[in-house]
This record gives C-alpha cells, sequence and structure tokens, in this order.
C-alpha cells in the first residue's frame, strides 16, 4: 500500500503501518456497533421510554405537547423575543484579558466569540473562551454557601457568612488584621487592585498572597534584566526573525496567545512574498514548535546555555554599546559542539545580527528568570525594544516571588499565625508544590474561607465555601496584553447565587460599596465619571485609550551566570537523571476547566489524547526506558511517585518526559472526577509531583514500567483518509497536505496543483444548477497554527454531543471539525502540519449518490443538507465519505438534556440548567441519525433572510461560521464564490490553492491554500 | 440425520397469512387516510386560552392592525405574542374591572407572564421565520385564516411540509403588495396568479426548497 511510501504520517502507527492502524483505516468506526444487551441499562431505559410513550401517546392523541406562550408583563427595551442579541465583555486568563462579544439568547448566553473591536482578540477566541460557556452552565457549580465543622457538610447561606464577617472583622480590626491572609490569583483586574489596596488600609497588618500554576518567571526575569518589573509584550507582527525559547507564544496557554498567534500570521503571506522566519528551541513539541521553519528539540534545562551561548554570538556580531553590559561568556557545553546544534545556533544568530530591531526573542514561562533576562538583554542588544517588543508598566502585581509568599503563608498557617484565610479563585490544595503539604497547613487556620465556582479540594478543607459567580454573571474589570482597559459585564444573574470576588472582598474591607457594578465604577471614576463614557465603555467592552504608556527600559548590565552540569548537559541522562517538564494542560489548562466536557473530549493538537493526560516522551527514549505506547509507568521523583500511561510524541527531546498539569482531580465534578459520585478522575495529578525546588523542570526524574496498559482515547488514527482512493495517481501530485519552501513557491508558484488532465465525467447529472450563491470556504494551512479554538466554537455553536472516552476509544467521537496532525520526515525531529477537515461541501457528493432516504441532499446554493428528521442511520453515507467527515448518534447523547420524546419531559432543574447551553438555530439530534458540518447553515440562512428583508444583497463577509469568526489567524474564510470579488473567490484563485483528492471529481468546495516554509537557506 | 418437520401449528400459516395480507391494505388506507386527515395536522385545533380574547372584537370590529400587539412580525422570526402593557395600554382605561382580564391585570401587577397556548405549533425541527414572509408580502390571512372574525383562534391550515411546499414552489397565488400583508379583506385586483406573477417579477420572489432552508 502506498502509505508505506507516503511521506507524511499521522502516528507511528502509521509510520510502522501497524494491523491496528489497517484496521481503523478499513473500519471508519473503529468497533462494530456491538448490541446493546437485553439488560443493559441503556435498553432498559430505552423500553421504559418506549413503554412510556406509547401509553401516553394514547392519551394524548396525535397531538403533540401542548407549547405555551409566555410573553412577558412588560418587555425590556430593544428586547425582541428570539432575536439574538450581543453583549462585550470579557474573559480573564493568565493575567490577560480577551475581549469578547456573546450572543445572548432570550436572556440566555449561548455563544461566546471574540470581540473584533477588542485590541486582544481583534475578533478571535480561543478554545478557553469558547468552551468557559459550557462552564456557566456546569450543573456541578457550586449552589449554595457551605459550613465545614468537623468533617460535617452543612448547607449555609450568604447572610450566615455575612455575621461571620462581621464578627471576625471587629477581631481584627482591633488587631489590625494581624492573622488575615487574602490568597488570590495574580490578575490584571485594577478593580481588585483597588479592593486589595482598600482592604490592606483598613488592616495593615494583613497580607495579600499571589499564586498561580504558571509562575512568576516572566516577571523576575524583568526584574533581572531592568531592575523593575515590567509587563512586556511582542508585537510579532514588525518581525522578520521571531525565536521562542521553550516558549509556546501562539498556543492556548499562553496568555497573550491570541494576539501573538494574529501578530504572527500578518508575517507570513508568501503571495505577497512576506514572510518571516520562526524558530523554536524546545523540548516538547508545541504549537510555536509546529509552525516554526526551524525547530531544535532541546531538553528545557539545557535552554539556560543555548540562550547563554546565543548572547555570546549575537552580542559579538552586533557589538552592542557598553551600558548594556558584558555578554555572557559562551558556555562550555558539549551539546554546543553538536554540528546540528552548532549549525543552528550560528546560522539563528547571523539571522537575528541580519534583522536588529526586526526580530523578537520570547522566552517560556517555565523557563528560570535568567533565560528570560537573557532574552530582554538580547531583545535590546539588537534594539528590538519599542520595535518588536514593548514594554509596560507593571501595575498590579505584588513584587514579592511567588513561591516564596505561598511558602511563607503556609509556614504562617502551620505556626497558627493565620486565623483567618481568604482564598480567592484558586485552588491551592491541588495546585500548590506538594512540598508544602498545603492541605494539612488549611486544618490549622480556624477560619478558613474557599471562593470558587467548584466546591473543590481547597473548598472541601475550609470552614466556610463560598460560590463564586461566573465571569459571565458578574462585573468586573482586567487588562488586555497591552494594557488596555477591559470591562468584565454580566450577560445573565448569578444562576446559582454567586458572587464576584469583588463583591466578597467589599464585605471583608467594610467597603460602603457592595455591588460589583458600583466597585468597577468607582474604580474607573476618574476615567469613565460620565454616564456617556462608562456606557461607551461597557458597549465596547474596553476604554479606548487606556492603554498605559509604553517605557523604554534601560537594561542592568547582566552578572555572569552560573550552569551546573546538568544545564551544560554534561551530565548523563539515563533513568533516574530524566528531565521532567511540568506544562499547563491544551484542554483543562491548570485543572480549572477539568469538568468541561467540550473541552476534555477535545484531543490535544499534537499526541491527539483525549480524556486524560500521559507522560509524553520521544519514541527513542521510550525505547531506552523499554516502554510502549499506552503502557502504564511510574515517575518518580524526589521520594514522590505517579502512575500514569505512557505516549510516545514525535519531537520530544531526548531523554525528557513531559507532562501535564490539571488532571487526576477528584473533587472536579462528574466529568472531570468527583469521588462521592463514583466518578473517577480524568487523568493523572501531576502536581503531586511537583515541588518549590522542581516546580518547572525536575531533574532527576526515574521511570519505570508497573505492568498494565491503558487505553489512550486518541483520535490520530480516527477518520484517516483512505489512501486506497490514491490507488492510480501516484504519478501525480495528490498529497493531502501539500507544502513547499519559500524558494520553490517563488520558483514555482503553482506547486500545489495538479498537472493539467482529461476532464474527469461523472455518472451522475448535476443535481442543480448553481445561479445563486455559490458557498465555498478556503483554509489557509500556512495560517493555521492547530489551535483547536475553531473545534470548540463548531461544538458550541451546532449543539455537539460529547460521546466520553469509552466511545473516543470506539471511534464514535461527534466533533464536526476535525483538525488533522500530519508528521514528516524522521520522528526525532518532524515537521508537523495541521489541516482542518470539515465537511468539503462537495457538488459531485459521494454521500448524496447513496442515501437510500434522501436524507442528504444537495442545497441550490451547493450545500450537502442534512436533514435529520428523514435519516435511518444505514450510514452509507459515511462509508462513501472519502474524507471522512460524518459523524452518528449511536446513542442519545443528549437524552437527559432534551428527552427523547416530547412525551418524555425533562424537569430535573440540573438538566435544564444545561440545557440553556443549547443554540436554538440548530436541531438536536437524537440516536441513529448521521451528522456532519453544514457551513454553519443557520447562520446563512439568518443572514440572507435579513438581507431579504432589507432588499439589499449579502456583503462579502457578512456570513461568518462559527470556525471562521472565532480562528485567530483568519486561516478559514468563508463565503460567495458566485462573486469573483469576494474574499474567498480570490483566494481560492490563488496559485497555492489545491481540494483535497481532486481525482475523485467531487468538486469540493473547500480549497486548501498549501503551506509554505521559510527556512534559512544555509539550515534547509 | 432426522428430516426437519414443521410443527403442527405451521399449519395454520396460510389461514394467518390470507388474514394479513385481506387486512394489509385496509391498514395502509386507513393510515394514509388518517394521517392526511385534517385530525393529524390539527385543523381546527382550538385551545381554550387563559383569556378569551377574541381577535373578531380587536383585529375585526376595531380595526386594529397585527402588528399593535405582533410588533416584531416585520423583524424577527416569532410574531411575539404581546406582553400585558400592550393590553393595559388601553384596559386602563376601559373594562378595568371586567373579571375575563383578571389574568392580564394581575400579569401587569405581578409581572408574572400570562401562560396562553400556542395554537399554531410547528415541530420543532422546523425554522420558519415570520418576516421573511411578511416583508416578501406573504398575508396574515394566507396562513392564519381570517383571524379577525374567529372570536377564538384557530388553526385554519395544515401547516404541513407539502402545504408549506405548494406556496414554494408556486407563490403567486399567495402574494400580495407587501404593505397589505395586515389587510385582512384584501383581494387582488383582477385575475390573481397574473396579478401574483407580476408581483413575483417586481419584488424578484424566488422561493428556496432546499431542505435547509427550513431544517437545520
Amino acid at each position: 500500500m502506498k502509505s508505506q511510501k507516503s511521506s507524511y504520517w499521522r502516528s507511528l502507527a502509521e509510520l510502522e503501518n501497524s494491523a491496528e492502524f489497517r484496521e481503523l483505516l478499513e473500519r471508519e468506526f473503529a468497533a462494530p456497533p456491538e448490541n446493546v444487551r437485553l439488560d443493559s441499562p441503556e435498553r432498559r431505559r430505552f423500553m421504559q421510554l418506549m413503554g412510556a410513550s406509547l401509553a401516553l401517546a394514547g392519551v394524548t392523541s396525535c397531538r403533540w405537547q401542548k407549547d405555551k406562550l409566555l410573553p412577558f408583563s412588560q418587555q425590556p427595551e430593544n428586547m425582541v423575543p428570539g432575536e439574538p442579541r450581543f453583549f462585550a465583555t470579557s474573559m480573564e486568563l493568565g493575567g490577560s484579558a480577551n475581549g469578547l462579544l456573546v450572543t445572548s439568547y432570550d436572556g440566555r448566553p449561548i455563544k461566546v466569540e471574540g470581540n473584533p473591536e477588542h485590541p486582544s482578540s481583534g475578533g478571535a477566541a480561543n478554545l478557553f473562551h469558547q468552551a468557559s460557556l459550557l462552564s456557566l452552565y456546569d450543573p456541578d457549580r457550586s449552589e449554595s454557601v457551605v459550613q465545614r465543622s468537623g468533617g460535617a457538610r452543612q448547607v449555609s447561606s450568604w447572610d450566615a457568612f455575612e455575621a461571620l464577617v462581621k464578627e471576625r472583622t471587629a477581631a481584627l480590626r482591633a488587631n489590625g488584621g494581624k492573622g488575615l491572609r487574602v490568597l488570590a490569583e495574580p490578575s490584571s483586574s485594577p478593580s481588585l487592585a483597588d479592593m486589595r489596596r482598600r482592604l490592606l488600609a483598613a488592616f495593615p497588618s494583613a497580607q495579600w498572597i499571589e499564586f498561580s500554576t504558571e509562575g512568576d518567571n516572566q516577571q523576575a526575569g524583568s526584574l533581572l534584566a531592568f531592575g523593575s518589573p515590567y509587563r512586556s509584550h511582542p508585537t510579532l507582527g514588525n518581525a522578520n526573525v521571531v525565536l521562542s525559547l521553550d516558549c509556546d507564544l501562539v498556543g492556548p496557554t499562553h496568555p497573550f496567545g491570541v494576539a501573538n498567534a494574529r501578530g504572527l500570521v500578518k508575517g507570513r503571506t508568501p503571495d505577497s512574498g512576506n514572510m518571516n522566519r520562526l524558530y523554536a528551541v524546545e523540548s516538547t513539541l508545541t504549537l510555536t514548535g509546529s509552525i516554526a521553519d526551524h525547530r531544535l528539540p532541546l531538553r528545557s534545562e539545557l535552554v539556560k546555555a543555548f540562550a547563554a551561548a546565543l548572547d555570546a554570538e549575537v552580542s559579538a556580531k552586533v557589538l552592542p554599546p557598553a551600558e548594556l553590559g558584558p555578554a555572557q561568556a559562551k558556555p562550555q557545553a558539549n551539546f554546543l559542539k553538536d554540528p546540528k546544534v552548532f549549525k543552528f545556533l550560528a546560522v539563528l544568530a547571523s539571522d537575528l545580527a541580519e534583522n536588529r530591531g526586526a526580530s523578537a526573542i520570547l522566552a517560556g514561562a517555565h523557563q528560570p528568570p535568567e533565560v528570560h533576562a537573557l532574552a530582554h538583554r538580547m531583545n535590546a542588544v539588537l534594539s528590538n525594544i519599542g520595535r518588536t517588543v514593548l514594554y509596560r508598566p507593571e501595575l498590579n502585581r505584588t513584587p514579592d516571588r511567588e513561591l516564596e509568599s505561598l511558602k511563607r503563608l503556609t509556614e504562617e498557617m502551620r505556626a497558627g499565625a493565620v486565623d483567618t484565610l481568604l482564598i480567592i479563585g484558586a485552588n491551592p490544595a491541588l495546585t500548590a508544590p506538594a512540598d508544602l503539604d498545603f492541605a494539612s497547613a488549611l486544618g490549622k487556620v480556624s477560619a478558613s474561607i474557599a471562593l470558587g465556582e467548584y466546591e473543590d479540594e481547597t473548598a472541601r478543607l475550609c470552614n466556610w465555601h463560598l460560590p463564586l459567580a461566573h465571569y459571565l454573571e458578574s462585573w468586573g474589570d482586567a487588562r488586555a496584553h497591552d494594557g488596555t482597559l477591559s470591562l468584565i459585564q454580566p450577560l445573565i444573574l448569578p444562576l446559582h447565587g454567586g458572587r464576584s470576588a469583588l463583591e466578597v472582598l467589599a464585605l471583608f474591607a467594610g467597603d460602603n460599596r457592595r455591588e460589583g457594578l458600583d466597585i468597577v465604577r468607582r474604580t474607573h471614576a476618574a476615567l469613565l465619571g460620565s454616564d456617556r463614557a462608562w456606557n461607551k465603555a461597557v458597549h465596547d467592552g474596553f476604554a479606548a485609550g487606556t492603554t498605559p504608556p509604553r517605557f523604554f527600559p534601560t537594561l542592568k548590565p547582566l552578572s555572569a551566570l552560573q550552569f551546573s552540569a546538568r544545564e551544560l548537559g554534561d551530565s548523563n541522562v539515563s533513568n533516574g537523571a530524566l528531565e521532567l517538564v511540568f506544562l499547563p494542560d491544551s484542554k483543562v489548562y491548570d485543572g480549572r476547566f477539568a469538568n468541561n466536557s467540550w473541552l476534555q473530549e477535545l484531543a490535544d493538537p499534537l499526541s491527539k489524547q483525549s480524556w486524560g493526560n500521559a507522560a509524553r516522551m520521544s519514541p527513542k527514549t521510550a525505547a531506552e526506558l523499554r516502554v510502549g505506547e499506552g503502557d502504564l509507568v511510574q515517575l518518580t521523583l524526589a521520594g514522590r511517585s505517579l502512575e500514569l500511561p505512557a505516549i510516545f510524541t514525535p519531537g520530544q527531546a531526548e531523554g525528557t518526559v513531559a507532562v501535564s498539569l490539571g488532571y487526576g482531580r477528584h473533587a472536579a465534578g462528574h466529568v472531570g472526577g468527583l469521588d462521592e459520585a463514583g466518578v473517577e478522575p480524568v487523568g493523572a495529578n501531576a502536581y503531586a509531583l511537583r515541588t518549590i525546588e522542581a516546580f518547572h523542570i525536575a531533574p532527576s526524574l526515574s521511570v519505570a514500567r508497573v505492568g498494565g496498559h491503558q487505553d489512550i482515547a486518541t483520535t490520530q488514527d480516527l477518520y484517516a483518509i483512505d489512501p486506497v482512493g490514491k490507488i492510480g495517481s501516484e504519478g501525480r501530485l495528490s498529497e493531502l497536505v501539500r507544502e513547499a519552501t519559500l524558494e520553490e513557491f517563488k520558483k514555482e508558484p503553482h506547486f500545489a496543483r495538479e498537472a493539467p488532465r482529461e476532464p474527469l465525467l461523472s455518472l451522475w447529472s448535476d443535481p442543480v444548477s448553481y445561479q445563486g450563491h455559490r458557498w465555498g470556504m478556503s483554509i489557509d494551512l500556512n495560517r493555521c497554527i492547530g489551535c483547536n479554538a475553531c473545534v470548540v466554537a463548531c461544538v458550541s455553536e451546532n449543539n455537539i454531543p460529547v460521546v466520553g472516552k469509552a466511545n473516543v476509544i470506539k471511534g464514535r467521537e461527534m466533533f464536526w471539525l476535525r483538525v488533522d496532525r500530519y508528521f514528516k520526515g524522521p520522528p526525532e525531529e518532524p515537521q508537523v502540519s495541521f489541516q482542518p477537515i470539515p465537511c468539503q461541501q462537495c457538488e459531485n457528493a459521494p454521500c448524496e449518490q447513496v442515501c437510500p432516504v434522501g436524507a442528504t441532499m444537495h442545497s441550490h446554493e451547493g450545500l450537502n443538507d442534512m436533514v435529520y428528521n428523514r435519516c435511518i442511520g444505514t450510514r452509507y453515507c459515511s462509508s462513501n465519505c472519502p474524507y471522512k467527515v460524518r459523524r452518528f448518534n449511536y446513542f442519545n447523547y443528549h437524552l437527559d438534556k432534551v428527552g427523547v420524546t416530547p412525551f418524555n419531559v425533562v424537569t430535573d432543574r440540573k438538566k435544564l440548567i444545561q440545557h440553556m447551553a443549547f443554540n436554538p438555530e440548530v436541531t438536536v439530534r437524537a440516536r441513529g441519525v448521521m451528522e456532519k458540518c453544514t457551513f454553519c447553515v443557520q447562520r446563512i440562512e439568518k443572514t440572507k433572510i435579513k438581507a431579504k428583508n432589507a432588499r439589499r444583497s449579502i456583503q462579502d463577509g457578512e456570513i461568518k461560521t462559527a470556525c471562521q469568526q472565532t480562528c485567530p489567524t483568519d486561516a478559514i474564510v468563508f463565503g460567495d464564490l458566485s462573486d469573483s470579488a469576494s474574499q474567498v473567490a480570490r483566494l481560492q484563485a490563488l496559485p497555492r490553492a489545491y481540494a483535497l483528492l481532486e481525482e475523485l471529481n467531487n468538486r469540493p468546495r473547500v480549497r486548501y491554500l498549501a503551506r509554505v516554509r521559510n527556512p534559512h537557506p544555509e539550515l534547509a | 440425520m432426522l428430516p426437519f418437520v414443521f410443527p403442527r401449528w405451521a399449519n395454520k400459516t396460510r389461514q394467518i397469512a390470507g388474514v394479513v395480507l385481506g387486512v394489509a391494505p385496509i391498514y395502509l388506507i386507513g393510515l394514509v387516510w388518517y394521517g392526511a386527515s385534517p385530525k393529524t395536522t390539527d385543523v381546527g385545533y382550538m385551545p381554550k386560552q387563559p383569556v378569551p380574547y377574541s381577535h373578531a372584537l380587536h383585529a375585526g370590529e376595531l380595526g386594529i392592525d397585527c402588528r399593535y400587539c405582533h410588533s416584531t412580525v416585520e423583524r424577527a422570526g416569532h410574531a411575539a405574542i404581546p406582553p400585558a402593557a400592550t393590553c393595559m395600554n388601553c384596559h386602563r382605561f376601559i373594562w378595568q374591572e371586567s373579571k375575563k382580564l383578571g389574568p392580564i391585570r394581575e400579569s401587569a401587577k405581578s409581572g408574572k407572564e400570562v401562560e396562553w397556548i400556542k395554537v399554531h405549533d410547528l415541530p420543532d425541527y422546523v425554522y420558519f421565520n415570520h418576516s421573511a414572509h411578511v416583508t416578501r408580502g406573504v398575508g396574515c390571512a394566507t396562513c392564519h385564516g381570517r383571524v379577525d372574525r374567529m372570536v377564538q383562534v384557530f388553526q385554519r391550515e395544515p401547516l404541513s411540509m407539502s402545504w408549506c411546499l405548494d406556496c414554494h414552489r408556486a407563490p403567486e397565488k399567495n402574494l400580495r403588495p407587501p404593505e397589505e400583508v395586515t389587510n385582512m379583506s384584501w383581494k387582488p385586483p383582477g385575475d390573481p396568479v397574473a396579478f401574483g406573477k407580476s408581483l413575483r417579477e417586481k419584488n424578484h420572489i424566488d422561493p428556496p426548497t432546499d431542505c435547509s432552508t427550513c431544517h437545520r
């Protein structure tokens, strides 16, 4: 079979053409649909429902359930029932706010999108923003104030809590708040900073401790380089050369990821000859490494020496002025003498030196402060400051190092010096370094109060738990990546009576303003004092012109850095001395989204693992450890150990094992793991290995096989596009992913086009003549960063069910849009390509030709309409689809939320709350029905009606599909191909455009723009 | 090896088959009959409303325009049921004491909604949009009948898919100038089909019949 020779591969199984892969290829839905056993709960439930509905059918004749119409008593102004409204708000994650535009349908938020006007967002939202909607309606969110004493849980009330605060603060006031501590995540919110100031003014001896799982190395690095903590952010649109030092700068876990991705691709438009060059030095394959033109796999601990060597080399070339201080001496490290590394470094240094003022160097959050300081220094040496890297004052953060202050707090708690501890939003019982044993210290605090969305690990150990309002339920503010003031406005009253952090702090501080809105307005009284200014800022979601001034900080000479033998790569890295890297997860972040099923089900963009984490290691390291994929391994680090399955990740630096944080939770909820409900934790808790010393990178890991195997729910080989269809076209260029280097592209712009051939004839006549709109899509593979935001946007827009781990393993995953990930080249240093695959909306659609019941029909505008009501579930369409984009509902995945018949009405309040997340414009599909991407036909129809009502034509760009709307890099463009001036028509006419499996004569409406890499001539 | 012997009851197979074959046509005819009857499509469905609101009085005798109450019909998918406040615009001054208006007054006072019963109820998988029809010149009366003569509203048309498609395929017979949509007694001047054709041309009316037009 040709796949053996194919230069692209998706998984090691495919590369080796293993039996499992061939089975997946031949059988689209991996396991045969097993017969539901007669006594299985599913079947019993089905019979009950059938019985009940038949009985009821007799009673009510053929009339379906009586619907009621409930008009307002007083209709609010500008409210049209059934018409969505849009409100601007912001979501803060990792200390940076992304502007959002949230769709509200009859008063309930149903979709989160980026705010096009907002400087960070530019219209895009990442997967966390998209999925935050589901968290709002999460039935596991805590519903009441809870008091615990001696292990007994008791539902309490806000009144009772207020009484406690009154009593406590009276005592605290007397001693200046000596025993009062507040533990919060670092935030850019000016109102929170103001509240902190007020609290500390009322209780001068109290302390405010900041702690985050991503750490504060960035801040410490700035302190080291400039003597002052600055907030720096790149403007990558101005850069010709970008270097990532172990920094996933475009990934969703980067606080500025959306803005960075937008900036980076701005300089990657080969059609206009404008191509920047991205270098990545990293231990674990990230999105940034995947789109990089050059990637050097290097253990994380070696990056410091690499950066120092680069500094030496760059400074030697650029000869910076003396006030910047001496460069680092080139470290005497053997790994730098490796010809591959040596050449990489030399080329990189000269490329950077040639692009002074137009390059940018960024260091990853888990790299030590020295690496950050070196990045700052090199940016200064290369005159990038003020051009590609901007500095602004850090307005909010406390100057203390996070881990030190957390350690101090824990010691004080143990010593009984803390009598009142307020924990805001954080979950330190889970996330604090294991050696602090924060959980046991909590027991020593007489009044421990946890304010959080869930009754999580921390809340269960505190005396009081307070429900925190979701950001879509509360007023607040935060700063965008460039410091612009962004406002958070509620779209709905708190569903469960939660309160915001500001409101709870106001209670403590004895503030005379108690409402979130009043507090936020007071903070900005000077700036947005007038109602007009305030209303405009709320309407826009941010206050224009509030970007803090740029700084041009002066570099402090950096003293010579010290390196340990490990950091020079001189000591061996055999088992027992392996490197372990802790990374925030691409789906659950630090664990806060562990109960979000959209994110849990999502496949990691690179490992393609869903529902869980694994020890990521390179195939070679695994072979040395004699570990197979899916084998359970025990990671041991300084006496602490953790069991989890191993997964092979091509491109991983040798000797490095990476685990993502945020899994293995016992008190997340019914999705992420909940002990009392018997829900096993998803994945393994890597926090158990994390200590103060080994907070990001740990040097002495040993890995042992413990026997046993765990099925990893990966989706990498599902829906493999069948290469059987490629037989006969071997002589032609017919790879699914096509790419070239910039040189090749300049020489032959049509490289992605297939050779001209005889026109293909079809047995079928065109089902329709296309006279009106012809909807089409173009997907620019040069822009796609594989971030998965489009997938979650699609899930949210189209009511796509989540099937759970067992069904993902069986190949029953339902997401309409998938992002295929291809590797090329050796598994040690593969090139990575992403390819989002929605329904290709073929004009000559194979699916339509085989449906026996006309359930998939061709529309006059060229869409393959799916008619759920006609579908009887033969799945012929899916077997005939060469792109494998159709999904089958094996079960009534939404049964518990919608009921199976109108007679089986859901009355459970929690289920009804979940119901609120549905998009009312899209049918909720039932069991036995095929479904697939519709090009967001509900959006097309809505816009068509709007335009027709106004007797105008549809403007280009007026209809945006959900995936297109949220894409931070505008890789997806949708529009009307009949309009030759439309953006999509122009893109599809580019020489880089090609269709998938064109030789099958399906005439797909989706075209891909081939990727162009820009390798340095000397490294190519 | 023993030969297979049919069990004794198998002798009855022919009789049973005879009965089944005899009954099958009756069953099929009955099924189609019932399936296509107004009883199935609910033509004539006239639920009792919480307030005996008479369209015949308000829309007919008093001549209040449909859009006074169903104010969103030209802008939105739904022709919204008016809030109690709309009723109170007049009923604050007339019939303030009427018992029948009790639920309205109650709603206006308490803010709790009046629970009207939906008469024209399409299946949940159908996405009908009022504005798309009303702004194009499909009159209210075309689908809802002479509401101005209904004391109690009932379903006049079958609202079945074939009924929708009949019009989408040949809209001429149901078109009128868009400004006349709420006029209950509007009559086309001259030949209705010829007039409809001219309107169709003038207003570029080309209703789609794609599945996704109504099903998403």
